[in-house]
């Protein structure tokens, strides 16, 4: 007989292993960025990759995101006579949510997968072990350069994914909407704050670290061939993903709790 | 001389050595001969480091091998090549990066260098230079096995670790390889360990083996008297026979 007390102390304990192993895991990560040696092309391959290759897919998303949000808070707002507030609306939104949060799960999908199935790969067909064998730490060769890349390159293409979202909500405001350009564009640089592009580019920064963190995490730690190496890619998809929800609840409320 | 002395190792319950001894003399070459699941690829990973030992020592020239890490663990290695079973290249670099990652690692030798003296070690393992700019998942299994010998001695190590150095291979192949290692270990002089369940192979690579068996050493002698060790175990290992101390698993009857 299944004793429910022993599942819930199971999963628990569970909980708290998974938890101190990434803590462990992301430290170790973080203390070989600061130590020699540098693999400074395995640097650039991952700022290429990351902030280079994602921006047509995040630009992509960002530019019909604030096409949508132009169009739907105009239709909203027109209820109760408020359409002037769509360009506000557009920009804060885009800036301090939509922009961070869009590319955060888009690079999820693209190079949070993609590294836990290079590194997965690397594990199960002993390259790990090779490159022990060859007197170098898998952490300073493999994990270092991809934390620096996602914390340095998310803000990167965050900042030009807002631009574009806002430029999208721009064309459909003065194309579609009829509003007039000069005043749209006003408004934009009115509204806007230093607070919030401050939160947008720090939750970049944060989702950058957790993306990689989890691609590196999981595929570092895959087991039994493909089949584990899918089952990573997943997870790190999957933690990615309500990892980055999760930090968007507390780095909101650390920038606009009051 | 490398050294292992009561080297033993569990899996919770699965205790897989059991107190192993072996000694390899400077410039020996010795095979370790046994089962699936006879320890022989744990023995290895000890040696290696990739695995922590229960108990037991493993020296080499001396130097006690057990619990090394970071960078006098690293250290140790550069007086290692080791050729995996699969190869394990790094799939992302080009053939010739894969030969002087160490070289370059230790920045001993500029990348155009690197790109010359690659070619050399091409050639030594009969390999054509045109390859090298080639990324490893291109090449065949033995191309791939034959670069990877290339880096194993490209550091030009004290000691070479070979896992099942024939796996995957045709049988003239592997005959090739089989004379690669033989040749590389007579010319750098290097101490060679081989884990193996290839009697062939082990016959045309080894001066020495040893038969590992439930996790103990059941026999250890010079190659030229495996065939006919007078040791059951080995007897039936290396003849092949179904009947012997070895259980072998009954076939489902028709």
């Amino acid at each position: 007989m299944i004793n429910p007390f022993a599942l819930v102390g199971r999963f628990v304990l569970d909980f708290f292993q998974t938890i101190g192993s990434v803590l462990v895991f992301a430290a170790t990560g973080l203390s070989h960025v600061v130590r020699p040696p540098f693999f400074w092309r395995n640097y650039a391959r991952h700022f290429i990759d990351i902030g280079y290759l994602s921006l047509p897919v995040v630009t992509l998303t960002t530019l019909f995101s604030g096409m949508v949000l132009a169009l739907q808070s105009y239709s909203g707002f027109s209820r109760f006579s408020a359409e002037g507030a769509v360009a506000m609306v557009v920009v804060l939104s885009i800036v301090r949510e939509l922009a961070p949060v869009l590319a955060g799960l888009m690079v999820a999908g693209r190079i949070g997968a993609a590294m836990a199935a290079e590194i997965g790969t690397m594990r199960v067909t002993e390259q790990i072990d090779a490159l022990e064998a060859l007197s170098t730490n898998p952490f300073s060769y493999l994990v270092a350069p991809r934390l620096v890349a996602g914390i340095f390159m998310m803000p990167f293409l965050v900042a030009v994914g807002s631009i574009i979202g806002v430029m999208g909500g721009y064309i459909v405001g003065v194309y579609k909407l009829g509003f007039n350009s000069a005043t749209y564009l006003r408004q934009t640089w009115d509204v806007l704050e230093t607070e919030d592009v401050a939160s947008g580019l720090t939750k970049a920064a944060v989702y950058g670290f957790i993306v990689t963190l989890m691609g590196c995490y999981h595929g570092y730690r895959s087991t039994g061939g493909a089949q584990g190496v899918g089952r990573a890619t997943t997870q790190a998809v999957v933690s990615s993903a309500i990892l980055i929800l999760i930090a968007n609840y507390f780095v909101t409320e650390l920038f606009f709790s009051n | 001389m490398l050294s292992i002395k009561g080297l033993t190792k569990s899996f919770g319950s699965n205790h897989v050595l059991r107190g192993v001894d072996l000694e390899v003399a400077r410039g020996d070459s010795l095979v370790i001969l046994g089962g699936s699941g006879s320890g022989k690829s744990v023995t290895l990973k000890c040696i290696m480091g990739f695995i922590a030992p229960d108990a037991g020592t493993i020296t080499l020239e001396g130097d006690d091998l057990i619990g090394l890490e970071g960078q006098a663990r690293a250290d140790i290695n550069k007086r290692f090549g080791v050729l995996f079973q699969h190869a394990a290249l790094l799939d992302s670099l080009p053939v010739w990066e894969n030969v002087m990652f160490a070289s370059l690692r230790f920045g001993q030798v500029s990348r155009r260098e690197a790109r010359k003296t690659a070619a050399g070690w091409l050639e030594r393992v009969g390999l054509d230079e045109h390859i090298a700019g080639v990324l490893p998942g291109e090449l065949s299994t033995g191309a791939q096995k034959r670069i990877a010998l290339a880096r194993a001695i490209a550091a030009e190590p004290d000691v070479l670790l070979f896992d099942e150095p024939t796996t995957g291979l045709d049988a003239l192949v592997g005959r090739q390889i089989d004379a690669l290692i033989r040749s590389t270990i007579d010319d750098i002089g290097a101490t060679a360990v081989t884990i193996t369940h290839d009697i062939a192979s082990a016959r045309r690579i080894g001066d020495h083996a040893a038969m590992l068996y439930e996790g103990e050493i059941a026999w250890s002698g010079p190659i030229g008297e495996l065939m006919e060790s007078g040791d059951p175990v080995v007897d039936q290992f290396v003849h092949g026979r179904l009947e012997g101390p070895i259980p072998v698993p009954a076939l489902p009857s028709d």
